[in-house]
C-alpha cells in the first residue's frame, strides 16, 4: 500500500514564470550603474594613487586624454589613436561641439597618465587645455589603500 | 454552436524562452560596459592670462609666499629645504593658517620630474586644505605655478575656487 502511495506523488513542476522578470531586473540594474567602454586604450598607464580623490560625475561632460607608454615610449592617446600636443586643442574642441550646451559649461577633462609619465608632457597638455579654455581637469587616480 | 464558442480558450503564449533572451542581454551587457568608477583629484586651471596679472604674481611679499620645488629626481624641496612629501600637509596647513587668505602657493615642477611625485604633492596640497577649511571655511585657494620651460610661464591654479569636489 505504501509504496504505491509514494509512486503516486508527483514533484510539481518549478514555476519559471518569474525568471525573465527576475533577470531583467539585473539587466536594468546593470544598465544604469555601468557606462559603456567607449575607447579602446593602446597606452599602458597605471594611474597615481591618492587619498584626496573625488568621484567624476556627470560622464557626458568628460572628456579623456591618456597619456601612457607604448612599446617603451610615451604617447599620448585621444580618442582610439596616438596623437601629439599640438592635436589636444583640436581634439578638445571637437569634444566640446559635440557636447550639448549645459554640458559644455561644466566640461571636465580627465587625464588619464601613467606614473612614470615626465611632468613636462603633462605640463605642455594643461597648457593646451589652458589656451582652449578647458579647465575643469581631473587628475585621473584610485583610492590609496590604508594599511 | 454559442456555448460551444464559450469554451474555446485562447492558447496560453509560450514565454519559457523570454530567461534565455534576457540572459542574452544580460550578457552583452556585462561584456560591452565597464564598471570601473572614474575617480580623481578634481583642479581648476586658470583661464589664460594677460600680461598685468603675471606681474601681479611677481609681486609677491617673500613672507607671504611659500615656494615647492620638485626637482627632476623627485625630491621636494619647500623654501629651499628638502622636504619629505607626507610632511608637506603639516607644513602647508600651518603655513596657510599663519598667513590666511592672503597666501601664495608657488609650485615649480622639472620637466623631468615624474607625474606620480607631482601627484603625491597635489594630493598633500589638497588635504591640506581640506584640513584649513574645516576652521577657515572661506579659505581661497592661492596656488601659482611655474615652469621652467622656455617662456616663464606663470599658472594660478584653482584661485579662489572650491576645490573638493568642484562643482557639480
Amino acid at each position: 500500500m505504501r509504496i504505491s502511495r509514494r509512486r503516486l506523488h508527483k514533484v510539481p513542476a518549478l514555476n519559471t514564470a518569474a525568471l525573465p522578470d527576475l533577470i531583467f531586473t539585473v539587466l536594468f540594474f546593470f544598465m544604469i550603474v555601468t557606462h559603456m567602454r567607449k575607447d579602446v586604450v593602446k597606452v599602458q598607464y597605471q594611474v597615481p594613487t591618492g587619498t584626496e580623490l573625488s568621484r567624476l560625475t556627470k560622464k557626458s561632460a568628460v572628456s579623456y586624454i591618456y597619456i601612457g607608454s607604448y612599446h617603451g615610449e610615451t604617447r599620448i592617446q585621444l580618442n582610439d589613436k596616438f596623437a601629439s600636443v599640438d592635436e589636444v586643442q583640436d581634439y578638445i574642441r571637437t569634444e566640446r561641439s559635440q557636447m550639448l550646451p549645459e554640458d559644455q559649461q561644466q566640461m571636465t577633462v580627465s587625464i588619464k597618465a601613467d606614473k612614470d609619465v615626465p611632468m613636462g608632457v603633462i605640463t605642455d597638455v594643461k597648457q593646451s587645455l589652458r589656451e582652449v579654455r578647458a579647465i575643469r581637469i581631473n587628475y585621473s587616480a584610485s583610492q590609496k589603500e590604508n594599511n | 454552436m454559442l456555448i460551444k464558442r464559450k469554451e474555446r480558450s485562447v492558447p496560453e503564449l509560450n514565454a519559457t524562452s523570454t530567461a534565455d533572451i534576457s540572459f542574452i542581454l544580460l550578457i552583452l551587457f556585462l561584456v560591452c560596459s565597464s564598471m570601473d568608477v572614474d575617480k580623481g583629484l578634481m583642479r581648476q586651471l586658470p583661464l589664460p592670462e594677460t600680461q598685468e596679472q603675471q606681474e601681479q604674481v611677481t609681486n609677491v611679499e617673500k613672507s607671504k609666499l611659500m615656494t615647492l620645488r620638485l626637482t627632476a629626481d623627485n625630491q621636494l624641496f619647500v623654501d629651499d629645504k628638502l622636504l619629505p612629501v607626507e610632511q608637506l600637509q603639516s607644513r602647508l596647513e600651518e603655513f596657510i593658517c599663519r598667513v590666511g587668505a592672503e597666501h601664495l602657493i608657488s609650485i615649480d615642477a622639472d620637466r623631468q620630474a615624474s607625474y606620480d611625485a607631482y601627484f603625491q604633492m597635489q594630493n598633500e596640497i589638497v588635504a591640506a586644505y581640506r584640513h584649513v577649511r574645516l576652521k577657515y571655511k572661506d579659505m581661497p585657494m592661492r596656488i601659482a605655478e611655474t615652469y621652467n620651460s622656455q617662456v616663464h610661464n606663470t599658472l594660478k591654479e584653482g584661485v579662489g575656487e572650491n576645490l573638493e569636489g568642484g562643482q557639480p
